[in-house]
């Protein structure tokens, strides 16, 4: 999935240079989406520490 | 600031956001510290902000393009702080080694907020967005804003690959342990 969200970006910078503009827009605001997703799934999963 | 200038401010920044990457992946594959998958997206958000200052090379300089830019620092500097406050409580222990005193989840949150100064800052100087009737060209001719978008791309796509490795298509251990998907694959032969 983190893997995903590296492609999403690369494939948003390549569209930036095939003159892609738009579509390289929604790309990027698909992977943020997708990334706070990907963060709240680990920010409240169990934690591994021991007080 | 001409649009030339803030070209080359831009992509001076895309270098040092691609060197912190480069450190990242130096410490990954020298000292074999696997990134965890806090580390992971806080390097997702260091692309994100490559992707900005990557519209500024290739298209030149827009406010929107900064605001892209403070999006993605955004997002990675929640990823720091969530990271440090995870380790703040003294005897949680922490992540990875310390460079210079600071573990690189600090670096990173740090980084992040330099980011956004920096585009507050670049946003303040209005002529670079004055191109007159003239579309500018792509990279604005410049050799260092094309190296630049190269190194970010190529870094992009390594990070793809190595998080494919080591997480595979779904969920990354945590903390990793190995290359999971990479281990997964010799298995199948």
């Amino acid at each position: 999935m983190i893997a995903l969200l590296f492609a999403l970006l690369t494939l948003a910078m390549l569209l930036v240079l095939w003159n892609r503009s738009t579509l390289a827009y929604i790309v990027f605001g698909v992977t943020l989406v997708l990334s706070v997703y990907w963060l709240q799934f680990h920010a409240t999963s169990q934690l591994t520490i021991h007080l | 600031m001409t649009p030339e200038l803030s070209r080359r401010l831009n992509a001076l920044a895309l270098l040092v956001i691609c060197g912190i990457l480069i450190a990242a992946f130096i410490d990954q594959l020298v000292n074999f510290d696997l990134p965890c998958p806090l580390c992971l997206l806080q390097r997702v958000g260091l692309v994100a902000v490559g992707f900005g200052l990557c519209l500024n090379l290739v298209k030149g300089p827009r406010a929107h393009h900064y605001g892209i830019i403070v999006l993605g620092a955004v997002f990675g500097g929640s990823v720091s702080i969530r990271q440090i406050l995870l380790h703040i409580v003294p005897g949680t222990g922490s992540y990875g080694d310390p460079f210079l005193g600071l573990h690189f989840y600090t670096w990173a949150g740090l980084a992040f907020f330099c980011v956004i100064l920096g585009a507050a800052l670049m946003l303040m100087f209005e002529k670079q967005f004055e191109y007159g009737d003239v579309q500018p060209a792509p990279f604005g001719g410049s050799a260092l804003a094309k190296f630049a978008f190269v190194v970010i791309l190529v870094l992009a796509a390594g990070n793809a690959v190595s998080a494919l490795l080591e997480c595979g298509p779904g969920i990354c251990d945590d903390p990793p342990t190995d290359y999971k998907f990479l281990e997964q694959l010799e298995q199948a032969q």
